[in-house]
């Protein structure tokens, strides 16, 4: 961990260094050092009893008020853009308000204009219909008037039609008038209406007065022709000129209607213009509100995060700790313990079977020696030793041998075995240098062990002898008499065994205590060589399977505690841009803990962006049935080792800690295989359900095209630059860890091939010697017979190899049981070791076990061909 | 004119150390095709010895040793156990059947390895054990036990036959059973028949009878009229 220099401006002191007067020269693992540490430790917590009650009251109170403040804060604030958003809500509402009616009045003015455009325009041309036929009155009355000029008054009864006719015209345009004038009345009428029709009256009025002054011509013209007609031309040239005003005036009344048409359409297109133009208006501030109103949005739930995230911090302050540390608490302290840990349990267990072996190879030599010296005690017995006597001097001399033989392997394996493991161990640790503890009870007891086996076995044997009588021991032991075995009951399958196979078949039954001796003794063998094979195997395996299996991905990536969005955006950028990246996937990892009924335990959460896409990264799925395993919105899937830690199976309930200091109960939904440390994986939504905050993405798994420990460094040390990258993890650097650890075992698996082959070397030895020497006889009658050596040593070791087999294949079944024995034995808290071996290891156990049998065969071969036929066969004396 | 068996000059010394045995000190005799021979004499005498280096078993120190045309005395030992496989059937004192194997076994063992072997029921009846040949060595008497031996070695159907006192751990009655056994295989089958013995009054239904003293040759008697089996008393 690393703390920058301005974080360090923290007003209390929170960490002290202790060093225990006295401590430094004590083991540091032994009980003494524990002891001393542990009464520093215990009054230290004491202290911190006190201490920590003080310092929650201030250091709560400090939050408490806070957060108030924060709250008074959020609150104003929250407040305040309410307010304001309020108000702009209602401003934004006016304005379309009033952007809807101004069309609207706009859409009713332009239809008024059109009616009222419509309406004057055919007056106007009822107005010039009517001048046109005044006109044509005015004419035909002028010509009429010529005519009656022409007649000179002989036809007044024309004129009076005339006079009549201009009357019922007169009357029209009064009509008209009328008209016009109850238009005038309509209130809704605008200002240029009332002008126009204003106009339009006043030029009927002119046509009334027109029509009114045509009476009087005709009057006039009347009185002309009855007096004064010369007058009348001059009348009608006037009334003339009067309508061709009248005329110029209507089409000057038509010119301005125009003009207030086109004044009207100018009018409505930049009314049309300005409500657009509004609209536009609106719309802008419609998205500044939208924006706005989703920006203070955004920043109240995140003020509400906050306050949720601080008062979960608050409520972790309820329960104050005062941490007392000692080395138990330091990660490589306990690593290196457990270690060593590991390795004191596969010394526990191994002896055991090596002890077994052992014993086995002490009672066989003993037998054997025994067994040679039949005849020597047959003759101290038939010269009156007590059997006592004789047996001490088997009995001493086993002791003085084993005592010897002791002290030998106590010598070398006190300086091998722990050279051996210092060495693979320094791979791993950074050791001080090598110190030999004098382990002088341990050499005692072994050496004790060894000599009780030997001298034990040396005294059952020769008790055996003894009991029999002087005679009978002088001569060669009696052969066992043969007996029918229980295969020659199964007539089918005895009848169908070649000749050679039948004697191997009698023979390997004939000496049952040999028989059992050797396939204990090679099953041992067979035994711990699989056990030790498959150790290593299990652990590689667990290398593949979690780094190649299970993590599919290649690098993690994680985002440092301060990363911005844009800081995100640009890491994921250099991958974007990178051709050697395949994918990758957001997520949040958490250092969280989770507990069932005992003890929290610290687990790894994953909180994958995309649930659906985990899969690409992280294989979740069941160890036995290889069924894959579904991260839903239900609950948690869980490791495999972590669910045997927590106790704790599907549908069963957990507390989760987040890591933040809120402590919710979640579901277990799954359980998913995995071997190297905790995990749980949950998606976005079931962890927003259960803590009701969004997690904050802080990881980016990703996958290589080529992964490979030069791609990954290549872009790993491009990611380590970029500012907000605070880490980044290469699964193949995991992978090369765990196979450091792997050496390790090797070390020792090397060390186990090497003890189980020699113990089945002695053994095997052994019992062959005792083998041939109770069948000399035998052995030397098939000579005689013409038996060539190769066939002597097949008769007499084909048998041997039969059981043999027999003892390898039933030492594979005990080797897996070790096997799995140890494996449960060495496990660590966060790594499941599972029980694998590989089938090549089966393979190799037996052959290597094998391959000692046959060593020993022809060791012996050369015993074999120099058996003296004739002395053997001489006689039985 | 050659012999089926010659011994020429033929010297046999133990070495114990500092201590030399002369077990044969130079021997000469022949023996014919399907001759029954006796050999006989004093315990130590070197009987076995004799038999030894003629089966192969052991080599000798001086001389030379002739059997049909063969000096086995310069074979190799793998030629040995040849000779020993395909030409010589023993009969030992102590029977040394093979503890595990049925009386049938025990033939059938020696059958299989023979170039040319008997039947193996044949000779079960032939040396009358019919109704034995399921038993085990160590539910057989000792006659039963040497019938079955002779069986194993006439099983090879051997040139020779050799016996080292065959009916030395047996009585009397049985002895002469295998004794009359030994004598009808050699007169009805032309087999070459030895046999060591150091009982005397069985000089008279051998063929020939060597007689041998401290590893030298006593006499060599040949008896033209050889007594049955069942006519001599002893
Ligand atoms: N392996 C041996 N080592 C030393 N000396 C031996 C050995 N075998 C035999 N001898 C000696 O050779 C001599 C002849 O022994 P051999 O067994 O041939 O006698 P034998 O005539 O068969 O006597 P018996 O009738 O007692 O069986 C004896 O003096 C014996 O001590
Ligand atoms: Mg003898």
């Amino acid at each position: 961990m690393m703390i920058l220099d301005k974080d360090f401006a923290y007003p209390v002191y929170t960490e002290a260094l202790v060093t225990v007067e006295g401590a430094k020269q004590l083991n540091s693992y032994g009980k003494e050092y524990k002891d001393l540490v542990s009464g520093v430790v215990t009054s230290l917590e004491n202290l911190g009893q006190d201490r920590s009650a003080l310092r929650l009251e201030e250091i709560r109170k400090q939050a408490m008020d806070e957060l108030e403040k924060a709250k008074e804060d959020f609150n104003a604030q929250k407040r305040h853009f309410t307010e304001t958003i309020q108000k702009a809500e209602k401003e934004l509402n006016q304005a379309q308000m009033k952007l809807v009616e101004g069309e609207a009045a706009l859409e009713t003015e332009k239809k008024n204009f059109e009616e009222y455009y419509a309406r004057t325009s055919k007056e106007i041309e009822d107005a010039e219909r009517q001048i046109t036929k005044a006109r044509v009155e005015y004419e035909r009355a002028r010509d009429e008037y010529n005519r009656i000029l022409e007649e000179y008054g002989g036809e007044l009864k024309i004129l009076s039609t005339i006079s009549g006719g201009i009357s019922g015209l007169r009357q029209e345009v009064q009509k008209e008038i009328d008209s016009l004038n109850e238009l005038l009345e309509d209130p809704e009428l605008t200002e240029e209406e009332r002008k126009s029709i204003q106009r339009l009256i006043k030029l009927y009025e002119i046509l009334d007065r027109y029509i009114d002054q045509t009476v009087g011509i005709v009057v006039d013209l009347d009185n002309l022709i009855q007096g004064q007609v010369a007058k009348a031309g001059e009348q009608f040239d006037k009334a003339k000129n009067q309508l061709d005003i009248q005329s110029a005036e209507l089409a000057a009344a038509k010119g301005q209607l125009i003009d207030a048409k086109r004044e009207a359409e100018a009018k409505f297109a930049a009314a049309q213009r300005q409500i657009r133009e509004g609209w536009k208006e609106y719309e802008k501030g419609k998205r500044e509100y939208d924006r706005q109103r989703a920006e203070g949005e955004k920043k109240i739930e995140e003020g509400q995060e906050k306050i949720i995230r601080a008062e979960n911090e608050i409520e972790k302050l309820s329960k104050p700790q005062w941490y007392v540390l000692d080395r138990s608490h330091h990660y490589s302290y306990v690593d290196y313990e457990k270690t060593a840990v590991q390795i004191d349990r596969i010394a526990k267990i191994f002896p055991v079977f090596f002890f077994i072996v052992a014993g086995l190879v002490c009672l066989t030599t003993m037998t054997r020696m025994v067994d040679e010296q039949r005849v020597t005690i047959g003759v101290y017995k038939a010269l009156g030793y007590r059997s006592r006597s004789i047996a001490l001097k088997y009995v001493l001399y086993a002791a003085v041998a084993s005592l010897f033989g002791g002290v030998l392997g106590v010598i070398i394996g006190m300086r091998v075995f722990p050279e051996v493991i210092y060495k693979s161990w320094s791979m791993l640790y950074t050791l001080p240098p090598f110190h030999t503890v004098q382990q002088i009870p341990l050499m005692v007891v072994s050496v004790l062990v060894g000599m009780l086996a030997t001298t034990l076995s040396a005294l059952w044997a020769c008790y055996k002898e003894l009991q029999e009588a002087p005679a009978t021991l002088m001569r060669p032991k009696a052969p066992t008499a043969g007996r029918k075995i229980f295969l020659e009951r199964i007539s089918m399958l005895w009848e169908n065994l070649s000749f050679s196979q039948k004697v191997t078949a009698r023979n390997m039954f004939r000496y049952k205590k040999r028989f059992f001796m050797t396939v204990v003794g090679v099953a041992g063998c067979s035994a711990l060589l699989l056990a030790g094979f498959g150790l290593s195997d299990s652990i590689s395996q667990i290398v593949k399977k979690q780094y190649g299996e299970i993590f599919i991905y290649d690098l993690n990536v994680r985002y440092t505690a301060l990363a911005t969005e844009e800081d995100k955006q640009r890491v994921m950028n250099i991958l974007n841009e990178n051709d050697n990246v395949e994918s990758y996937l957001a997520g949040t990892e958490i250092n969280a803990k989770l507990r069932g009924k005992g003890d929290d335990i610290p687990v790894t959460l994953i909180i994958p962006s995309d649930p659906a896409r985990l899969r690409e990264y992280i294989t979740l799925r069941d160890r036995n049935s290889q069924i894959p395993v579904k991260i839903s919105d239900k609950g948690i899937v869980i490791s495999e080792k972590l669910a045997k830690e927590l106790n704790a199976g599907s549908g069963d309930t957990v507390e989760l800690d987040n890591g933040d200091g809120a402590r919710k109960k979640v579901v277990i939904s799954g359980i998913a295989e995995n071997y190297i440390f905790h995990y749980a994986y949950m998606t976005p939504d079931y962890y927003n359900e259960i803590f009701r905050l969004n997690p904050k993405i802080n990881n980016l798994m990703v996958k290589l095209d080529e992964a490979g420990t030069e791609a990954e460094h290549k872009l790993g040390s491009l990611l380590i630059k970029d500012e907000g990258v605070g880490s980044v993890v290469y699964y193949s650097a995991a992978a090369a860890y765990f196979k450091d650890t792997v050496k390790i075992l090797n070390s020792i698996v090397i060390v186990i091939i090497i003890s189980a082959g020699l113990l089945a070397l002695v053994v095997m030895y052994n019992l062959t010697n005792i083998n041939i020497g109770e069948r000399i006889r035998e052995i030397a009658t098939i000579k005689v017979l013409g038996f060539y050596d190769h066939e002597v040593s097949a008769y007499v070791y084909r048998e041997n190899m039969v059981i043999s087999i027999i003892g390898s294949i039933a030492g594979l079944f005990a080797g897996t049981f070790l096997h799995r024995y140890i494996m449960v034995s060495i496990e660590q808290e966060e790594v499941m070791f599972g029980s694998h071996i590989d089938g090549i290891s089966f393979v190799y156990s037996f052959l290597i076990t094998m391959g000692f049998v046959v060593l020993v065969n022809i060791l012996m071969y050369r015993r074999l061909k120099n058996i003296p036929m004739v002395e053997s066969l001489k006689s039985v004396e | 004119m050659s012999h089926f068996i010659e011994f020429k000059n033929v010297k046999k010394i133990y070495r114990m150390g500092e201590v030399e045995i002369e077990a044969l000190a130079g021997i000469d005799f022949s023996i014919d095709k399907g001759e029954f021979v006796i050999i006989a004499g004093a315990s130590g005498a070197g009987k076995t010895t004799i038999l030894n280096v003629l089966g192969g078993m052991d080599s000798i120190t001086f001389g030379e040793i002739m059997v049909d045309g063969q000096i086995i005395s310069k074979y190799s030992p793998r030629e040995l156990t040849s000779y020993r496989r395909y030409d010589v059937g023993f009969v030992f004192q102590f029977y040394n059947l093979v503890p595990n194997l049925t009386a049938q076994e025990n033939i059938e063992l020696a059958a299989q390895i023979a170039r040319d072997p008997l039947d193996v029921d044949q000779i079960i009846s032939r040396v009358g054990l019919d109704d034995r040949r399921m038993n085990f060595p160590s539910q057989l008497s000792g006659g039963e036990q040497q019938r079955v031996a002779i069986a194993r070695a006439l099983v090879k159907n051997p040139k020779l036959l050799l016996c080292d006192e065959p009916t030395g751990a047996l009585d009397y009655k049985t002895g002469k059973g295998i004794l009359k056994m030994l004598q009808d295989t050699c007169r009805n089958f032309g087999m070459t028949v030895i046999i060591v013995t150091h009982n005397l009054a069985l000089a008279a239904i051998g063929d020939k009878v060597i007689r041998v003293k401290s590893g030298r040759i006593e006499s060599i008697i040949r008896n033209r009229t050889p007594m049955d089996v069942e006519k001599v008393e002893w």
